[in-house]
């Protein structure tokens, strides 16, 4: 008898966990962040998100991304803008931040989802890895330099300057992948 | 002619352009011609009941791939909601669709294969070039039911003696050891008179022949004939970009009538000549 | 025209002392049919394996074999395989595939045999066979009858022009068992074909075929026609190999009756007819299974096998079940066992509801059931190993002296012959000593020495007090060994009585003596009953 109750009793705690873990928020919760006021805040970083080297490599870009809506003609998905910096902000928080506010698709791999154990960006503005090129995908630097770890673990200090930037072939520059 | 009258190398060849078209022209219009017409061949070859068991069966596994995909895949303008901070994106939920129709259709038609492939077409097809392979599926075929006929035979045997109904599950377990034992050896002296018995038949004393033969008629020259023309044509425009759809980052979809026609035309082929035999039957030969 | 020779042909199995055979020498004509007689462990098998080199075994063989006019080694594997057709006794060792069309090509596809001409041959024969609506069939769907019947159709489609068979009819019911001789009977009238076959049942193809062979400890001892053999078997003590008919008369006339027919064409030359009725007695004693209003069906949708059985057994009596294949005889078994539940009704054993013997305690020393298939009793590597799992080495010693198997304790299980494999199994169900034991068609395959000896075993166990109750075909068997019979047919018993007035009563399901003395004597139903009358009239007549 005991065991005819088991069997669905762990049914039931697996869906319950299952329900309890998954939150379910409508396109208006999720874009409905708003980046704290930089007058107030003691520390920012400014935060770049740059697509323009696909401007000098067209020909191998996604034909379906060929849009000014994915795109922009200046290159610049977000321009230099800058942002508060809070406690236990790391680089991907930031742009997540940014990203939803400006109701900008942001698409990613979580840091449980690979082998370094940390967040990496698939994809921003619908414009993923591999979009512009077998080469292609976004990397950051911070201050100019690509750091070492990647970009959910990186903690930026005050003042810096973070840049996700797009790159049609990650082995022409000697920047490195982001991670 | 139906397509189960049709010989087997040009009923092959028809199942092998649907299920090609249907694999690799990524387009709406292409799945749906192909669903509908598996399904209308299976509506016309199948009994009621099972016909909608197996819609039922494709329905879930349509529904299961289409609801799958935008979890894992979040790309596309146009989310619906997020889960856990991701993307839920129409584009990705259409392209689940797409895909789980794809799958349904290949599903469909391999039904409709087995029910027009019966075991002498295929030992046809792998019989004339390699006999031994024809031999070794029709002695797989007949092995099984015997295997089972004996297992039943050694159950019978050993409740009968009584170590079967033992409550204790140890008592059990080892008296379904026994029986595996048994049944291993059983299988093992009659698999030895099986050789026997083939061996005094002749079999190694020299090359194999096969004993079923189709005749190739007009009719399946110009079924073949056909198959092959719409196909290329489907093929053709598809490879030219005609038939062509992207999902991501937003939905753009183009299909010209042409093609499709072509395509539709050939995957509604049975469905016509299986409705063509059947009003013959009804205005002509039901008179007789 | 002789189509078949022996010289003095020897034959030693590898690591055997004793010679299987030693010394045959018969030589065989054209469109003869042959009867192989003989005990179990004579020889037939090994000869007629010898006969077919495919199948021979290894060993060491010396003499000729003359075949088709020239040696044996002359012919080519190919004429090999075509001209001679074995039919082996296990009709599901021998299907190859899985459908009866694909099973009757086999041989000439393994001929090289081109398609058109198969077909052509295979249609021929499935024509002369009659076994048109077996053609598209799964041959997992038939019936033991109608496989040894494909396995018969597919050797004579090769083109088979001398026939060996190994008992072909020991596996099968007595109605699927006339079918195939019937078959072989117009196969050998219509086409002229040569038959060698070893039967463990004389009575339906003793009076037709054309000479006996009859082999002892390997040697062949009598070689000549029916009627001659007959007289040889009778005045040797080998009666068991004559037919019912035969039997009757053995030691009373000359010339014996081979069939019912001429049996009864002896009876009024000869004799008086006497309808006196012998008395009989109702059954006494405790009943110790009854079973009442049972019903059962394996499946929700199939219809019933048992349709309210009513049925009771008396302590120390042996009961037959009789009944046509496939009626439900073994389901009725395995329910009042407890192995098939029934969905309805009552069964009570010793007094006891079936459902109160838990955790097997109904088979400790208390019944026991002997399976169809004795071979699934057997699990160990070999025959005392099985045995030693319920008893100790004395019991074991005296039980196999009781049933003659002390030879076969250290073979493995499956080496042994079907008659073997049954007296062994019985062994195994004798050592837990039941107070009463359920037996499914105990004969199979026995020939007509070991029918003997389980007989007497049975009427001696019965003596000992235990109750016997037993499943069978075997008319021949139930008359001469079993108090009571019931005839079990639509789920149901439809008629119980004393032996000898059920197979009196009867007029066609009923034994060959009782036939052959219908009219003339009022209830002689087995050989025995009408010799002890044939003897009181000679007795009388002499005074």
């Amino acid at each position: 008898m005991k065991k005819d109750i088991i069997v669905p009793a762990a049914v039931v705690f697996a869906l319950v966990i299952l329900i309890k873990s998954v939150d379910i928020q409508s396109v208006e919760e999720y874009y409905g962040v708003h980046c704290d006021d930089v007058e107030n805040a003691d520390k920012t970083v400014f935060l770049t998100v740059d697509c323009s080297d696909i401007l000098d490599n067209a020909d191998s870009l996604d034909e379906n991304l060929g849009d000014e809506r994915f795109v922009p003609s200046d290159g610049f998905i977000i321009p230099k803008t800058e942002y508060v910096l809070l406690e236990g902000d790391s680089v991907f928080s930031i742009l997540e931040r940014a990203a939803r506010s400006d109701k900008i698709p942001l698409d990613y791999q979580g840091a449980d989802g690979n082998t370094f154990g940390t967040v990496y960006v698939k994809g921003i503005n619908n414009i993923y890895e591999f979009s512009c090129g077998p080469a292609s995908g976004w990397i950051y630097t911070v201050n100019g330099e690509s750091p070492d770890s990647g970009c959910s673990q990186y903690v930026p200090s005050d003042g810096d300057e973070i840049e996700f930037i797009y790159v049609c072939d990650y082995n022409a520059g000697e920047k490195g992948e982001d991670k | 002619m139906r397509l189960s009258v049709f010989h087997p190398v040009s009923s092959l060849i028809y199942f092998a352009a649907v299920l090609i078209a249907t694999m690799f022209c990524f387009s709406p219009a292409i799945q749906i011609c192909s669903v509908v017409g598996a399904l209308l061949e299976l509506f016309m070859l199948e009994s009621k009941r099972e016909f909608f068991r197996n819609l039922r069966f494709t329905v879930v596994v349509w529904l299961a791939v289409a609801v799958t995909n935008p979890l894992f895949s979040h790309k596309g303008v146009t989310p619906l909601f997020f889960i856990n901070g991701r993307a839920f994106t129409l584009e990705a939920l259409l392209y689940g669709v797409m895909l789980g129709g794809s799958l349904s259709a290949v599903i469909m038609w391999f039904k409709v294969f087995s029910k027009v492939f019966d075991r002498e077409r295929l030992l046809y097809i792998f019989g004339r070039k390699t006999p031994k392979l024809a031999l070794i599926i029709t002695m797989t075929r007949g092995f099984v039911p015997k295997l089972k006929a004996q297992y039943r035979r050694i159950c019978d045997g050993r409740k009968c003696s009584g170590t079967y109904m033992s409550e204790s599950r140890i008592e059990r377990l080892k008296a379904s050891c026994g029986i595996f034992t048994a049944l291993c050896s059983s299988t093992l002296e009659s698999a030895v008179q099986t050789g026997m018995s083939m061996k005094a038949r002749g079999f190694g004393t020299g090359k194999r022949s096969f004993a079923h033969s189709f005749k190739f008629r007009f009719g399946d020259g110009v079924f073949l004939f056909v198959c092959i023309l719409l196909f290329s044509a489907a093929m053709i425009y598809s490879g030219t970009g005609k038939l062509r759809a992207d999902f991501y980052p937003r939905i753009a979809v183009s299909s010209e009538p042409l093609p499709m026609l072509c395509f539709a035309v050939l995957c509604a082929i049975p469905f016509i000549l299986e409705v063509k035999e059947s009003l013959k039957w009804k205005f002509c030969l039901a008179k007789i | 025209m002789e189509i078949l020779s022996c010289e003095d042909l020897s034959f030693k199995y590898n690591g055997e002392e004793k010679p299987a055979l030693d010394g045959c020498s018969f030589s065989v004509n054209s469109g003869e049919i042959i009867l192989l007689c003989g005990k179990s462990g004579s020889g037939k098998s090994t000869l007629l394996k010898l006969l077919k080199r495919e199948l021979s075994p290894a060993g060491e063989k010396k003499g000729r074999i003359f075949l088709f006019g020239g040696e044996q080694d002359r012919l080519s594997d190919r004429e090999g395989a075509e001209m001679i057709g074995f039919v082996m006794q296990n009709p599901d060792d021998q299907t190859v595939c899985d459908k009866v069309s694909a099973e009757l090509c086999f041989g000439l596809e393994s001929l090289g045999v081109s398609s058109g001409e198969i077909l052509a041959r295979v249609g021929e024969m499935v024509g002369f066979f009659g076994i048109e609506p077996l053609y598209d069939r799964d041959i997992s769907t038939l019936s033991g009858g109608q496989k040894q019947l494909v396995n018969l159709c597919s050797v004579m489609v090769s083109g088979a022009r001398l026939l060996l068979l190994d008992e072909p009819t020991a596996q099968l019911d007595p109605v699927a068992a006339k079918d195939f001789l019937h078959i072989l009977h117009r196969l050998n009238d219509e086409l002229g074909l040569t038959v060698i076959i070893a039967e463990h049942n004389p009575d339906d193809i003793f009076s037709s075929c054309d000479r006996v062979l009859y082999m002892e400890k390997g040697r062949t001892e009598f070689f000549g026609e029916p009627s001659k053999a007959a007289e040889y078997f009778s005045s040797h003590g080998l009666a068991e190999f004559l037919p019912a008919a035969a039997k009757i008369f053995s030691g009373i006339s000359d010339s014996l009756p081979l069939d019912v027919r001429a049996a009864k064409l002896k009876l009024e030359k000869g004799f008086k007819p006497d309808m006196t009725v012998s008395d009989s007695e109702s059954p006494s004693g405790e009943i110790v299974l009854k079973a009442e209003n049972l019903w059962q069906r394996y499946e929700k949708n199939e219809p019933d096998i048992l349709k309210g059985v009513d049925i009771s057994v008396r302590k120390g009596e042996c009961l037959a079940l009789l009944g046509s294949n496939g009626a439900g005889k073994s389901t009725l078994l395995k329910a009042l066992c407890g192995a098939e539940k029934c969905y309805m009704g009552k069964i009570t054993l010793f007094g006891k509801k079936l459902s109160s013997y838990k955790n097997g305690s109904l088979f400790r020393n208390n019944t026991a059931v002997l399976p169809q298939d004795p071979y699934a009793m057997f699990a160990k590597e070999s025959v005392a190993e099985e045995l030693r799992e319920n008893a100790s080495e004395e019991q074991i010693k005296a039980v196999a002296g009781r049933l003659d198997i002390e030879e076969l304790l250290e073979r493995h299980p499956y080496d042994l012959s079907g008659g073997e494999i049954q007296n062994c199994a019985f062994a195994k169900i004798l050592l837990s000593k039941p107070k009463l034991i359920l037996l499914d068609e105990c004969t199979k395959g026995m020939d007509g020495f070991r029918r003997k000896e389980l007989g007497e075993i049975l009427g001696e166990l019965k003596g000992e007090g235990v109750t016997l109750m037993l499943v069978t075909h075997d008319l021949e068997f139930a008359a001469k060994y079993c108090d009571r019979c019931a005839l079990f047919f639509d789920g149901k018993i439809v008629s119980e009585d004393n032996s000898r007035q059920f197979f009196a009563k009867n007029n066609f399901y009923t034994t060959a003596a009782a036939r052959s003395t219908k009219g003339f004597f009022a209830d002689t139903v087995t050989p025995e009953q009408v010799r002890e009358k044939l003897l009181a009239q000679r007795g009388a007549d002499d005074e």
